[in-house]
This record gives structure tokens, C-alpha cells and sequence, in this order.
């Protein structure tokens, strides 16, 4: 059986999908990726297993590969705010606290309401936990 | 022991005995506390053991006059002790209370991810 001939429904996809995300947090990453992978190759132009595959790679400690999944997942849909949470949560476990506060206040900024702006005020509210330099604005201060 | 043979020397002076007294002898009594002390120790005592454990009734007792043998030294030694407890135990309601709060966060944060994961899921195109 070919790729091409594999049609799975918009139903069974979510379910392969969410299938992933409970390998991924119980911590088997390889079969997670897998999966991720697999919807990768079904769904090309889709950005949400790209950024699937890089919040495994956050799991793991990978924080390059993280970013640059999630850099691909931009690539492909720039204005996905489900990539850009996952490439700011990337950029804060590099220690890169700036360009990461300010990417997630463009989060909340372009959808307040968006369950995403939530997982940016809630990646701020524990920027001091992830971080350890201090944020400009505490150090200003 | 006769210090002398001389029997002027060691001649013994009768001794003289107390003239009886129809009183008995009077002893020193202590100096008992009057009621209004041993009310408001009893308050002070009652209050300052809700803020400090122990340190209230010490001091309590100090004020309605019964130190019960408990001089100044030992007072102080027991209110360091305590408050060095009191110490401790805020130390350790701070900590406590830091890591509840990070807990919290933390806990915020896993279940912000994951509706977002399941929003994407939710709304993506095949």
C-alpha cells in the first residue's frame, strides 16, 4: 500500500493526533514522534504535527530541534499562533528570555481570547521558573 | 573541746533560752498576688499563647506573680528558644507557601498546553 492511497478522514486524523499527544505525555517520545511523523507525511502543509513534533522535541531536552520545527511550522502557516507559543516556550527553555516575553506578548496581543494567548500568559507567569536570568523589566527595576 | 585547763576559761555560760511566747513564731510568707494580677496574667498569658506557645504562659505567670522558682535567666533562655522556633516555623510557612505557588503555575501552565494542543487538534484541516 502506497502513502497516496492512505485517505484517513479529518475524524480519524484527530484521533491519531491525540493519540500522539498521550504517547507524548507518557513519555514514550520515539512512538509519539512516529505518530507525528506519520500525519506529518499525510498532512505536508499542515502546521499542527510540525509543532507536535517539536513540543516532543521540548520533552526530550532537544530545544534546537524544538525551535526549528517550529520554525518550519511558521514557514507554513505564519500566522499560526500554536507555532509561535511552542517557538517562544523553545526560545525560553534556550534562556532566551527576551526575544521569548516579547514573542509571547504578539501571542496574546494578535487573540486574546485564543486558548494559545492562555499558554502565553501562562509560559509569563512561569518565565521565573523556566529562566534563569531575570526578565528586562525585573531587572530594570 | 576545752581550748584551756583553766577552769575560769572554760567555764560554760549557761545559755539563754527564749522567753516563751504565748504566739507562734511568725514565718516570712510570700507576697500573694493581688486579683487584679492574677486576671490579667491569666488574659496576657491566654492571648500571648495564641502568638507564641509557651512563651505566654511564662510570661502570664511572671505577671500574676507566681515565678515558681523561674529567675530572669532561665525566662530569657526559654523566650530565645521560642522565638527561634517562631523562626523556623515562618521559615517553613514561606517555603511551603513559594512552592504552593509553584505548583500552581506550573500546574496552570501544563493545562493551558494542553487545550491548546487539543484546540489545534480540534480545528485543523485534512
Amino acid at each position: 500500500m502506497r502513502l497516496k492511497d492512505v485517505q484517513p478522514t479529518e475524524e480519524e486524523l484527530r484521533v491519531v493526533m491525540e493519540a500522539g499527544f498521550v504517547l507524548r505525555e507518557a513519555g514514550k517520545f520515539d512512538a509519539a514522534e512516529a505518530v507525528f511523523r506519520g500525519v506529518m507525511e499525510l498532512l505536508p502543509q499542515s502546521d499542527v504535527p510540525r509543532v507536535a513534533l517539536g513540543t516532543v522535541e521540548l520533552q526530550r531536552g532537544h530545544f534546537a530541534e524544538a525551535l526549528s520545527a517550529c520554525d518550519e511550522a511558521l514557514r507554513l502557516r505564519p500566522d499560526s499562533l500554536y507555532a509561535r507559543v511552542h517557538h517562544a516556550e523553545a526560545l525560553l527553555f534556550q534562556q532566551r528570555r527576551t526575544e521569548a516575553e516579547a514573542e509571547l506578548h504578539e501571542v496574546i496581543a494578535a487573540d486574546a481570547q485564543s486558548p494559545h494567548s492562555r499558554t502565553a500568559r501562562a509560559l509569563l507567569d512561569a518565565a521565573d521558573l523556566i529562566c534563569s536570568q531575570p526578565s528586562d523589566v525585573a531587572s530594570a527595576v | 573541746m576545752a581550748i584551756s585547763n583553766d577552769p575560769m576559761i572554760n567555764q560554760q555560760m549557761p545559755t539563754v533560752q527564749p522567753a516563751p511566747t504565748a504566739l507562734p513564731p511568725i514565718q516570712p510568707q510570700p507576697k500573694q498576688p493581688g486579683k487584679f494580677s492574677r486576671i490579667f496574667g491569666g488574659l496576657v498569658g491566654g492571648a500571648l499563647n495564641i502568638v507564641a506557645p509557651g512563651a505566654g504562659s511564662l510570661i502570664g505567670g511572671f505577671i500574676n506573680g507566681g515565678s515558681n522558682g523561674v529567675n530572669f535567666n532561665d525566662m530569657q533562655s526559654m523566650l530565645n528558644q521560642q522565638a527561634q522556633s517562631s523562626m523556623q516555623m515562618l521559615a517553613i510557612q514561606n517555603r511551603v507557601q513559594s512552592q504552593t505557588q509553584e505548583f500552581t503555575t506550573v500546574s496552570n501552565l501544563l493545562r493551558a498546553k494542553h487545550e491548546g494542543d487539543m484546540s489545534a487538534v480540534q480545528n485543523f484541516k485534512a
